[in-house]
């Protein structure tokens, strides 16, 4: 990075400190340390809420996975918009009146203790393996791609984070996910305008969309019925819906935002603001991946975009392959490139085209197989699956970028990584004071002893995500197995919420006995079927509906409460 | 006499909603929003295939 970077990295860096410390003067007792007391406005709390969705990976890791496959991933966020309808409608009035601190702690009002500490519980485990995993991925990218030490910048990312969210409060992490979202927006625009800076002189927008347009890269809607098939129309508005449903609507890290608002209109206006924003910003970010794919048309990719994973191919066994492998897809690169200039002065002048189009095709073809076969030499290698889609963003950002424009793309993946991290420290922190600490070792604790116990909490839980992030390299399959699991137990405790709201007679028997039937049901159908992972939570859910129906129809509770009653 | 006032904010809540008589016209729209962006994500679909044109 040059001078001009670090100083637009130090501005965005000191821009959060500093806003973060002026908002948590106003962090008084515990409704202000962990819901502002309710008094924040929608457009406040609707870009935290989008800023805490938006990770890190969203934008190194969509936009790579955009490069390789085109627009279809856009096809999970569809559904948002209804999920927002219906978390105003179902979720948030009950949320809002029942006056809770945690999502869980309406269902010990509605259910039973029980159903409370196991669904926090849940929460804790996923959410708090899940804080390293948003410190690991960014970290480890901006290694391979900038030399950064790995542990320096985990540490660095994870410190300012821990101080401003523990100090700080919900407060201070909302009005800072606000100015994260911004430079994300900022970010995302001159992303765009930069890739079509970089292109040939000639090549222009019609350009970019024709090239992209003969490789299918634009297409979006896929009418397939193959439910083994991850990204579909169906996969997409079925199993997309329930998993938003399940993020936005019992996940602590959002429920926590919009409870912060200051009436129940701002809490559905929050909601309402991401309904209409979200799918185009993830059409944007998807976009600078098929800008990216049409760019190195002109210019010649790397064979891998992880570097270190091209040192481990070239200094093993298997080098003379790997070398030969660049070899060649320099030789066709080159070929792919002539016949894109080609087809476009031919189409300009009004020729036929079908020919060089075909043969750009091909030749794309070429490339994707060697590109995988160098992927697989790295395989056999390692002993461990290739991960090449998160550094072709970082990658070109690197190599091509001008002075500042760099400090800023780097500051966006901080500000994703960080806005991430801070709402999911006061969620955590929320959690496991009110649902476990209040609730089962001091009930009759002070305003005063609780906001001290808050703030150990808010700094274990950074503690234990930098400790998560820095072994996550040895963790590995850990991780992914991990991350896994989360899947199966997103769709169940979704389950559980629609019992509370949509079956009068649920009792917490029935929520109970549901929810590790959920799981459970999850666990069978992903061993034993080959259905899109996206399907997960519409089984989790509808198991968790029936069976927590069913045992509450055969055990009913005595003095069992109604959720409309609450 | 709190839980009263707040359910009176609530009721206020529900009867207007800005230049809408209820939250049901907003909903309606964002309804037809979704349709609105996959009936628009369907024409790039064909619009922007260009692998035979």
């Amino acid at each position: 990075m040059r001078i001009v970077d670090w100083v637009v990295f130090g501005v965005y860096f000191t821009g959060v400190v500093g806003l973060a410390l002026y908002q948590s003067r106003k962090n008084v007792g515990m409704e202000g340390y962990f819901l502002a007391n309710r008094s924040l406005p929608w457009g406040v709390v609707g870009l935290s809420v989008m800023a805490t969705q938006a990770s890190a990976i969203t934008f190194i890791g969509t936009t790579g996975q955009a490069f390789d496959g085109g627009m279809e991933f856009i096809q999970v966020y569809l559904p948002q918009p209804l999920v927002m309808v219906v978390l105003c409608v179902l979720f948030v009035p009950f949320f809002y009146k029942a006056k809770i601190f945690t999502a869980y702690e309406f269902l010990e009002k509605r259910f039973d203790l029980k159903t409370r500490t196991a669904t926090s519980l849940i929460f804790l485990v996923q959410r708090g393996l899940g804080a390293g995993i948003v410190l690991y991925a960014p970290a480890v990218v901006l290694s391979v791609i900038m030399g950064w030490d790995e542990r320096a910048t985990i540490l660095i990312m994870g410190a300012i984070t821990i101080v401003y969210a523990t100090v700080g409060g919900i407060t201070a992490v909302i009005w800072t996910d606000v100015i994260q979202m911004l430079v994300m927006f900022l970010g995302i625009g001159v992303a765009i305008a930069t890739l079509f800076n970089t292109l040939p002189a000639s090549v222009g927008m019609e350009e970019v969309v024709y090239l992209g347009g003969i490789q299918n890269m634009w297409s979006s809607i896929d009418w397939s019925w193959d439910p083994t098939k991850d990204y579909t129309i169906w996969s997409g508005m079925i199993g997309g819906f329930f998993l938003a449903l399940a993020y936005f609507g019992t996940d602590q890290s959002q429920v926590q935002r919009y409870l912060t608002a200051k009436s129940l209109k701002d809490s559905r206006f929050s909601l309402l603001f991401n309904a209409f924003l979200k799918v185009p910003m993830q059409f944007a970010i998807l976009s600078i991946g098929v800008l990216l794919f049409v760019f190195y048309h002109f210019e010649r990719p790397p064979l891998l975009f992880n570097a270190a994973e091209v040192a481990v191919a070239e200094n093993s066994e298997f080098s003379e392959d790997f070398n030969m492998l660049q070899v060649e897809q320099g030789n066709i690169h080159l070929q792919r490139r002539e016949a894109t200039l080609a087809l476009l002065d031919t189409r300009r002048e009004g020729g036929d085209v079908t020919s060089l189009r075909n043969d750009i095709r091909d030749y794309g073809s070429q490339l994707s197989e060697i590109r995988m076969e160098a992927s697989s030499i790295v395989e056999n290698v390692r002993g461990a699956s290739s991960n090449d889609v998160n550094y072709i963003f970082p990658s070109y950002l690197v190599k091509y970028v001008p002075a500042g424009i760099l400090g800023l793309m780097i500051a966006v993946i901080f500000a994703a990584a960080m806005s991430s991290l801070d709402s999911e420290l006061t969620a955590l922190s929320s959690a496991t004071v009110i649902d476990f600490y209040q609730r089962h070792i001091r009930p009759d604790a002070s305003e005063k002893h609780l906001l001290g116990v808050s703030k150990l909490a808010t700094l274990f839980w950074g503690l234990f995500g930098c400790a998560v992030a820095l072994y996550a390299g040895q963790l590995g399959s850990l991780l992914e197995a991990v991350n896994k699991v989360g899947s199966f137990f997103y769709g169940s405790l979704l389950g559980v919420f629609l019992l509370a709201f949509l079956v009068k007679i649920a009792n917490g028997n029935g929520a109970f006995w549901g929810l590790l039937a959920g799981m459970g049901s999850v666990f069978i159908v992903a061993q034993t079927t080959d259905i899109s992972w996206l399907y997960y939570n519409v089984v989790g859910s509808l198991t968790v509906l029936m069976v927590g129906t069913l045992v509450s129809y055969l055990y009913p509770a005595v003095g069992a409460k109604r959720a409309d009653v609450l | 006499m709190r839980q009263n006032s707040g359910d009176q904010s609530d009721t206020k809540e529900e009867a207007g909603v800005g230049i809408f008589s209820s939250w049901k016209p907003i909903y309606f729209l964002v309804v037809l929003y979704s349709i609105l962006l996959i009936l628009a994500l369907q024409w790039l679909t064909i619009a922007l295939d260009f692998s035979s044109r």
